[in-house]
This record gives structure tokens, sequence and C-alpha cells, in this order.
């Protein structure tokens, strides 16, 4: 087991690598900041060489890219924001607790509602609320995450205000003020970012309850004659849940993706925002670093997946 | 869900019901495909959503021809128009028909699922056919190389990607191929790795069938009904991935529509011009929906263990 861990460990370490060099490289060709100032009449060619020294753009790409991992790796350091020009680990510093806000509470809200929903679709099976929740499933597993992003703005922010009159969800930005001025900023990303997960843990905690339904334990557990809350809660449940070990984690990494793209359409000042606002005007420093940040979490993830998956299922084998 | 089709490790397996299936259709003399068929005409909405998904496709295949104006053609006199008998979708800020742009979009998004669908498990299949039924370092470097894409962060990557190589639609189409097929190699590994040792594997193999063969006539047959499940997820999947890019511009590129585009496009005017973006997002939406419905009617119709 230690050895199987040992091996995961060292193979995404070099997943790590691999992604490290790959990032670097497609966001030297995506922006190149030098070509824009040099296609400015304004700007002297000196300058330009200077800026290109200042920033370390005048080594070649190799050096380039040992330097950004040797400061990454040892200093914690990133760089400089080319358009912005400070540490980019004080812009990353900025926007991650937004983030994780976002992450968090549709992470919660998933887990919260997902899993009892599912064990309540697998107790009542083909009943008129399970049926609905496959249904709503399936809905929320074919719209891309943008547009129920878009729909919520339209009918829960805009719509919403010329009806009532009153400003009850804000469809940008995260507020300044307390706790309610949050609640009404954070609600309609964390419900867009959380639905289609909500469905995701929904589905599996179903079919994994169902399995656990109809194990042969719970029929001894009922012919002992336990009372139904007692079975379903004490036996079930509790070996139904097992499995969604490893989608937490898994989940997490869709939800990191989807965070990005909730992040832009709600101008939620995270790293995802950050991440496209980079991309599109060519901050190569800040786009590297974040991508860098994504490419860790989601790798760790997997392996968490992984490792969780092979604890769980005794019929893995580590060889 | 958001970054790739159907993970299988996260999968609780359903729950079984056992049918004395086989025997009865040994008796009543019926083929596995007449089972099948049987079985999935009783799911009525995969059937209606089949049905829907072949007039979509040969929409967006024909909209040359059956679309009313040019997709780039614009009318200055109905600028911004409402749905009218004119224009049946409306009109967007150019005086652009929205139902030729929608029929024209379809055309990118449709074939790009398609493509990725078959694609992805062409490919995936192939890998794992030869990974399962090899073994060994094959095997090992097969399963390695899954592990690696698996672990990538498929739409960041994606995002970066869109901002280097200006994605076309069969450039799209291939990055996603190239993402999509490790969920369905372990499938279908799994599948071949507990084939291989069947009676009916070994017994070619006394008579000296070639490896090949092997593969072709005895593995593959048996794992097609995964295949084309699989297939119906990574179709969906492309298609809502195909549509996020395009929204954040990353994707496909104006002038050439695609659903994802015509949202961007109708975003700042959703609340006074709502055909804009109505239109589009109910294509995707309908289109994803139906190939899910299929998917899971498919997969009921195939599974040996499902009741009829």
């Amino acid at each position: 087991m230690i050895a199987y861990v040992i091996r995961r460990l060292i193979f995404s370490l070099f997943v790590l690598f691999v992604l490290s060099i790959a990032i670097f490289l497609l966001v030297q060709l995506a922006a190149d900041p030098l070509t824009e100032l040099r296609q400015n009449p304004q700007i002297r060619g000196a300058d330009i060489d200077r800026l290109a020294a200042l920033y370390g753009l005048d080594q070649p790409m190799y050096v380039q890219y040992l330097i950004w991992m040797r400061d990454m790796l040892f200093y914690g350091d990133f760089g400089l924001s080319f358009r912005q020009n400070i540490d980019v680990t004080t812009i990353i510093g900025r926007r991650v607790w937004p983030t994780v806000q976002l992450i968090g509470s549709a992470m919660i809200l998933s887990i919260a509602i997902g899993i009892p929903l599912g064990v309540y679709s697998a107790i009542k099976k083909y009943s008129a609320l399970d049926k609905t929740v496959t249904f709503l499933a399936f809905v929320f597993f074919s719209i891309p995450v943008f547009l129920l992003g878009l729909v919520f703005q339209l009918i829960f922010a805009i719509k919403l205000a010329e009806w009532t009159g009153v400003r009850v969800f804000y469809v940008s930005g995260m507020g300044s003020g307390g706790l309610v001025d949050w609640l009404q900023h954070i609600t309609l990303p964390a419900l867009t970012l959380a639905l289609i997960s909500i469905a995701v843990y929904s589905r599996f905690q179903r079919s994994s309850m169902l399995d656990v339904l109809a194990a042969d334990y719970l029929r001894t557990a009922r012919a002992k004659g336990l009372n139904q809350r007692s079975v379903y809660l004490k036996h079930a449940l509790r070996n139904a849940l097992i499995p969604i070990v490893t989608l937490v984690a898994l989940d997490l990494i869709s939800l990191i993706a989807g965070a990005v793209v909730t992040e832009t359409v709600f101008a939620w000042p995270g790293l995802g925002f950050q991440l496209l606002n980079s991309v599109y005007n060519g901050d190569y420093n800040v786009s590297r670093a974040i991508l860098m940040i994504i490419a860790v979490i989601t790798v760790f993830l997997n392996l968490v997946a992984d490792i969780a998956y092979s604890l769980v299922d005794p019929r893995v084998s580590y060889s | 869900m958001v970054d790739r089709p159907g993970d299988s490790r996260g999968e609780a397996g359903t729950a079984v019901a056992e049918a004395p299936e086989a025997f009865e259709a040994q008796v009543k003399g019926r083929t596995q495909r007449e089972i099948i068929w049987r079985r999935f005409k009783k799911h009525k909405l995969a059937m209606v959503s089949g049905f829907v998904l072949v007039i979509l496709y040969v929409s967006a295949l024909a909209a040359p021809v059956i679309s009313p104006y040019g997709f780039a053609e614009q009318n200055f006199t109905a600028i911004n128009s409402p749905p009218s008998a004119e224009h049946w979708m409306g009109t967007d800020r150019l005086g652009r028909d929205a139902f030729t742009r929608v029929l024209h979009g379809g055309q990118v998004s449709l074939l790009v699922g398609l493509g990725v669908g078959v694609g992805s498990t062409i490919v995936g299949t192939a890998i794992a056919i030869s990974a399962g039924y090899y073994g060994r370092y094959v095997d090992t470097g097969a399963m390695g190389l899954t592990d690696f894409v698996l672990a990538l962060p498929a739409l960041p990557l994606l995002i970066v990607a869109g901002s280097v190589f200006r994605f076309s639609p069969p450039i799209i189409t291939l990055v996603l191929i190239l993402l999509f097929w490790p969920p369905i190699c372990r499938l279908v590994r799994g599948q071949v790795l507990s084939l291989r040792e069947s009676e009916f594997v070994q017994a070619a193999q006394a008579v000296g069938v070639p490896n090949w063969k092997i593969m072709v006539r005895h593995l593959l047959p048996n794992v097609i009904g995964v295949m084309v499940v699989q297939a119906t997820l990574a179709a969906g999947t492309a298609i809502l991935l195909e549509s996020i890019l395009s929204f954040l511009g990353l994707g496909i590129q104006p002038p050439t529509p695609s659903w994802g585009n015509m949202l961007e496009n109708a975003r700042t005017a959703m609340t006074n011009q709502w055909w804009l973006a109505f239109f589009p997002a109910l294509m995707i939406v309908i289109t994803v929906l139906c190939i899910n419905f299929l998917g899971d009617g498919l997969r009921d119709a195939m599974d040996p263990k499902s009741v009829e």
C-alpha cells in the first residue's frame, strides 16, 4: 500500500513537471508582450530592450523556464505582473479568498442538497420525487455552466428587481458590505456552480444507496426487526457514503473548472476571473501562476481520489 | 459535469436485478440485437431523443440549402427585429437572420459533438483492447498514459490553448478527442481484461486465430455496448465544452457562427433582444439533453442485467 502511494506520488510529480513545461510554453506562445510594444511607433527600440532585460525576456526560453521554476519552487515567487507591475504573488493573494468562498459555498450546497436527495431517491425508488430528481439531473447535466449563470442573472437579478422594485441579488462583484450584502452577491454564482454538482452527487448517492439496499446484510437487518429508520440511516447510509469519498475529490476538480467560467460570468473577483483577464490581456506571469495553481490542485485531487478509491475498494490491486 | 465525461472512478454501479433474460431469449429464438432493440423501443424518452437528434443533424447538415439567408448576410431594414414570419428567430444588431445562424452554428456544435464522440471512442477502444489483450508493458504504458491525461486540468488548459491557436471546428474536435479518450479506455480495458480469460477467446487462441483477428472479431463486438454509451457521454460533454470556450471568445471565432459565440454576442442584449440568446441556448440544451437521454436509453437496453 505504501509502495502504491509512493508510486502514485512520483507519477503525480512527473505529470506536474510535464504540465509546467506545457503551461510555460503555451502562455509564451499566447502572449508575447514585446511584440505588441514593438508595433507601437511611439516606443523606442532601446526602451523595449531595457524592458525585456528587466523582465528577463531577453534570455533564451529554457533559461526563462528554469528561472521561473527556481523562483516558484524555492522562493514562492511567481514573478512580476507585466500589466500591473506588481508581484504576481500579491495579485494571487487578493484573489484566493473570493475563490475559496465561492467554491466552498458551492461544495457545501452540493453535498448538503445532493446527498439527501440521492438517499431519498433511492429509498423511494420510482416515486414522483425520484423521477423528478432524475429528470432535473439530466437537465442540469445538459446545460453549459455559463448559460445557467446567464439565466439566473436574467431571472433572479434583473427581472426580479424589475418586478419587485427591490434589488435582491446582484449580477456581478462580491460587494463590500456586511453579511447580507455578501449573501446578495454570492448566492447566484454559488448556486450556478453548485447545481451541476448537486446533480452529480444525487445520482451517485442514489446508485450507491441502491447497491447497499440490495445487499444481504440489509435483509438481515430488516429480518432482525429493526425499524426502517435505523435500517436506512445506520446500516445503509453509512456504507453508501463510502464511495462518495472519491467523488468529493473528483467533483472538486469539476468545481474548480466550473468556477473559472462562473467567476467570469459574474465578475466574481477570484482566481478564475483573473485567469481569463490575464489570458485576454497577455499578462503572462499571472496566467502562468494561476494555471500552475490549478494544475497542482487538480493533480493532487486526482491523487487523493485514486488513493481513496483503492482504500475503499479492496478489489483494486496495488501492483 | 464541467470537466470531463463519465469518470468511472466515482461510479458506484447500478443496482442488480436478476433476469433470466438470456435463457428466455434462447427459448424464443431472439437474437441479441432484437432483444436490445425491443428494450430500447420501450424507453420512450430515448426514442424521441434519437428522433429529435436525427432531425437536428439533418437540418444542420442541410443548413446551406434550407436556410433562408446567408449566415453573414445583412438586412439593414431589419436590425434587432424580434421573431417574425420573415425572420423566424429574429435578427441581430447587424441585421443577420438568427434562424440561419442557429442552423449554421448547429453545424459546428453538432459535428464537433459527433466527431469527438466517435473519435474518442475509437481511440479509447483501440488503446484499451490492445492494452487489455497484450497486458504487461503495453498495458502499463497505456494505463500510465490514461492516468496522465485524466490528471490534466482540461478546461483551464483549453482556455490558454484557445488563446494561442485559433480553434477551428476540426482542430477543436481533435483536441477534445485527445482529452476525452481516457475514461472510455479505462472502461473498455476493464471489460477486455475479463473477456481475455473467457473460454471463447482461449478457444480461438488454441486453434491459432491471429491476435488482431481475436481483437476485432471476438473482443470488439463484446465491448460495443460500453462504447456506444460512452460515445454519447463524450459527445454531450464536447458540445458543452465547445460552447463554453466559444462563449469565452476562445473557441470558434466569428463570423463563423456557433451556438457558444452567438450567446457571447447576445449577452449584452439579453434584456432587450431576448431572442438572440434564447434560441442558441435552447438548441444547446435540447441537443445535449437528447444525447444524454439517448445514452441513458442505450445503456438500459444494452445492460444484460436489466429487466424487460
